[in-house]
């Protein structure tokens, strides 16, 4: 029987010369997630690195754990499994949206899949999420504006078409997604789940577009939980169980073996349980070799291309050996007919496929172990690095502190003077300033005479202040006439403190105190400072810059010293740099104490 | 007998899941960048019109945070860190930074945020981070209009330099997408990147001078304000302020950096993303 159907399986192939448009070589997919492997209980360490993660902690979920088979063109292939075995995750890393941990899948083009699980962007309309669906697709902009109104139409979302996806039902949602993802003809189309959504007439809508699809395209793989629509569009249909290829066979023989299988009760059914799926795998490498190349671990046959669907005779025994050998021991009295062929087969003490499954399993915990060593050491040297950077830093900011004051130090032994400085005159053309308003500015010109000084620095206050702490100027010369310094009006009385600096570090004020009177003046409103064209008034200067700040953030009163300085346009005084140039380090009296001796 | 096919594909058939080479790769995105754009106006349109001031949002949250920022350190800052026309010098700051805010966040979800846009359609993934970037950039447009009604109001000159601030922004851009590109990447990797990424917007927020004066307050530590104006957010908040307001002149440094570190960003960050194409459908 065995060489019967090899020989037609060649014929076949030899007269349909059909193409391969995807071979799956033992594919594995591992998913990587936090998970809590057990519960976490109140005993287990607060301090163990599973604590610190929640008490959860990186488990490798094997979703599909080696699949191997051939699909080829003019083929419709159904593939069947209960939730969770893997089926979604095989059309995923078919499709390439997911990649395979282990062995390779070729393709003779990207296969496009159609999925209940496309979601696209749920805040956007339906119409908007055709547009979207379409343009990732690779349709240019003219073409999916053309499509839009005929994809909404198979959708049939009528008004819906305008809210927001998010709204929709899942239905509603399903039916939109399969109709953008059906947009387009596609040589290889995998289709998940999509036959079993939306209501009756949709499903037969979407089965009428399949099968369009299917004659246009090379090869159509779906997965439904329908066996009838299975029946009715598969001529060949895929077993997936626990990650696994457990049957590949003639559409009727497997989805007949399926549904006996799905109505035995007490089956762990969910999750890659290696130890109930050992035996299984055995099996099936054992099988093949007693019975026909043709079957799922076929692989060895050294054509290229796996033959498609067998002959139902052939198969049917197969397939039936397959299944009475892996379930003889929990089922045989279920059926005492089946299990008969297979029953004497031998298990293996060793197959090759549980020694690479042990050494991947090895290769995996040396991996984790190398891994934890490696992050061990990273952490460390960021540590390290984190102590080295803070340790630099510290060090540039002393260096560059140090350079400042030698250059303070170096002037000095010139001037040999180590001596207090004397302010032997300072005082201020009027006593009293005419201002238009509280808002204006006007300007003072002050005069003084300073003897051994390092620096002499101008402030203003309502008080004695220290010029150097808050300066309205620094850097001045040792003896000056009519210096000119804003007055600020809104202050009753302003008083200039001049402060200058001996050689020895020792500081001396003197102040001068200049009051204001307010003059009335017909032509200038309050908003005077903003028209400084309109402003006649000699005395009261209101140069642009200065007021701009203030006015929008700030009300102009309480700024004691305003930043900049406004220069008054008939006198040239000293360039007024801001502070930061040269103002004297506040640790003078340190370096200074250190050059004494 | 699997290393037997591995080696010996079948006729015509290349092996799935594996990222393309570089060229091809930038090609096919380049081909599909319609749905970039396109994904950044609808997701901008999307966001705004939940809330009830809609589009108006994207020019209230920057003003208000330079109203907050401009009230709090006006009164605060004095002496040397206090920048020569502190409101000009503050709203450019603030305005600048949020668009580099923006993209650096939004990367970071690029993909993780779109998971299952990734799982289901196969297109290159690097139109994810570039359509973020793509969205800041469209909400900069009337954050910058109202930039230039503000300064003009403020009594700034309007001046041809301010036609500059386009190409700097443009640079900015590219310097942005090449951070996204790095941040998608690296918290696909580890999601806990995303919780990293606040802190250093608001160390970046800091060390830049968006509300003080850099050049000021380092002045007496030459080495110290060498490294601050290296940060390539530093530099660009400078250029804007150089070109826009008249009282700021931005160090040479930073007319010297800029471009260099977009271009250094955008060749690491397409590399290091192209790097893991293949892998971006395995994040859940």
């Amino acid at each position: 029987m065995s060489s019967q159907s090899l020989a037609e399986d060649r014929a076949r192939m030899a007269d349909v010369a059909r193409r391969a448009l995807i071979v799956a070589e033992d594919a594995h997919v591992t998913y990587r997630t936090y998970a809590s492997g057990k519960r976490f209980n109140a005993r287990d360490d607060l301090w163990s690195l599973r604590a610190l993660r929640g008490g959860r902690k990186l488990q490798l979920v094997p979703a599909l754990r080696g699949v191997t088979f051939t699909a080829s063109e003019g083929e419709t292939i159904g593939v069947v499994g209960h939730n969770g075995s893997g089926k979604s995750t095989l059309f995923r890393a078919m499709s390439g949206l997911i990649p395979t941990s282990e062995g390779r899948i070729w393709a003779a083009e990207r296969p496009v899949l159609l999925g209940v699980n496309a979601a696209l962007v749920p805040d956007l309309s339906g119409e908007n999420n055709i547009k979207l669906g379409l343009l990732a697709m690779g349709f240019t902009a003219e073409e999916a504006a053309a499509r839009v109104d005929e994809i909404a139409d198979f959708a049939e979302l009528n008004e819906f078409l305008h809210h927001p996806m998010r709204t929709y039902s899942s239905g509603m949602g399903a039916r939109l997604r399969f109709a953008i993802a059906s947009a387009k003809a596609h040589s290889i189309l995998l289709v998940d789940e999509a036959l079993s959504v939306g209501d009756r007439r949709f499903k037969q809508k979407s089965a009428q577009r399949i099968r369009e699809l299917r004659d246009s395209a090379g090869l159509v793989m779906i997965v439904s939980h329908s066996a009838s629509s299975l029946r009715e569009t598969c001529e060949r249909v895929l077993w997936i169980h626990q990650g696994e290829l457990r049957a590949d066979g003639a559409a009727e023989e497997v989805i007949d073996d399926y549904l006996k299988w799905t109505k035995q009760p007490g089956r762990p059914v969910v999750g890659a349980a290696a130890k109930a799926s050992a035996p299984a795998r055995k099996q099936k490498v054992a099988a093949p070799k007693a019975s026909t190349p043709s079957l799922v671990g076929g692989v060895a046959d050294a054509a290229p291309v796996e033959a498609g669907p067998a002959t139902a005779g052939g198969r049917a025994a197969v397939d039936a050996g397959v299944e009475a050998s892996f379930l003889d021991e929990l089922f045989a009295e279920a059926f005492p007919a089946a299990a008969t062929p297979k029953k004497a087969v031998p298990v293996p003490p060793e197959s090759p496929r549980a020694r690479a499954r042990r050494e991947r399993y090895r290769r995996t915990t040396r991996e984790r172990s190398r891994r934890r060593l490696v992050a061990l050491v990273i952490t460390g040297a960021a540590i390290l690095l984190a102590v080295g950077a803070g340790a630099a830093i510290a060090l540039v900011a002393n260096a560059t502190q140090r350079p400042g004051t030698p250059v303070v130090a170096g002037v000095q032994p010139d001037e040999t003077v180590v001596a207090p400085a004397e302010i032997t005159d300072f005082a201020a053309d009027v006593s009293a300033v005419e201002c238009v308003s509280a808002e204006s500015s006007a300007s003072v010109k002050l005069s003084w005479t300073v003897d051994a000084a390092l620096a002499v620095a101008l402030g203003a206050g309502t008080g004695e202040i220290d010029a150097f702490e808050s300066p309205l100027e620094t850097a001045l010369p040792l003896v000056e006439v009519d210096h000119s310094v804003p007055f600020p009006c809104s202050e009753e009385a302003t008083t200039y403190t001049l402060t200058a600096e001996g050689a020895d570090g020792t500081r001396i004020s003197e102040t001068v105190s200049v009051a204001r009177t307010l003059v009335k003046k017909p032509d200038t409103t309050p908003d005077a400072p903003r028209k400084p064209g309109n402003n006649t008034n000699p005395g009261v200067k209101s140069p642009p810059k200065a007021t701009k700040p203030p006015r929008t953030t700030t009300p102009p009163v309480n700024t004691p010293a305003p930043p900049q300085n406004p220069a008054p346009p008939e006198q040239t005084s000293p360039p007024q740099e801001p502070p930061p140039e040269e103002p004297p380090p506040t640790e003078d009296p340190q370096p200074e104490e250190n050059l004494e001796p | 007998m699997v290393d037997a096919r591995l080696a010996a594909p079948a006729d015509g058939l290349s092996v799935v899941g594996r990222r393309p080479p570089l060229g091809a790769y930038l090609t096919e995105a380049w081909r599909r960048r319609r749905f970039a754009f396109t994904l950044a106006g609808y997701r901008l349109i999307g966001t705004l019109l939940k809330n009830r001031l809609g589009i108006l949002w994207i020019v209230l949250r920057p003003l208000l945070m330079a109203i907050l920022y401009g009230t709090i350190f006006n009164f605060i800052l004095s002496g040397a860190a206090r920048p020569q026309n502190f409101v000009q010098y503050l709203l450019v700051g603030v305005f600048i930074f949020e668009y580099f805010t923006g993209s650096f966040g939004g990367g970071s979800r690029a993909i993780t945020g779109n998971a299952k846009l990734v799982q289901s359609i196969g297109f290159p993934r690097i139109l994810l981070p570039v359509s973020v970037v793509a969205e800041q950039a469209m909400r900069m447009i009337p954050v910058i209009l109202l930039l230039g009604i503000l300064l003009l109001a403020l009594g700034e000159p309007i001046t041809w330099s301010w036609l500059l601030a386009i190409p700097i922004l443009a640079v900015m851009t590219v310097f942005n997408l090449g951070v996204a590109l790095i941040v998608a990447r690296l918290s696909v990797h580890a999601r806990d990147v995303q919780q990293v990424i606040p802190i250093i917007n608001r160390v970046l927020f800091y060390v830049s001078g968006i509300f003080f004066s850099v050049d000021g307050a380092l002045a007496p530590f030459p080495v110290l304000l060498t490294i601050a104006q290296s940060i390539p957010t530093y530099e660009f908040v400078a250029l804007a302020r150089d070109v826009l307001l008249q009282s700021y002149t931005a160090p040479l440094i930073a007319w010297i950096g800029a471009p260099v570190w977009a271009l250094v960003a955008i060749v690491v960050g397409v590399l290091f993303f192209w790097r893991a194409e293949a892998r971006y459908g395995l994040s859940e």
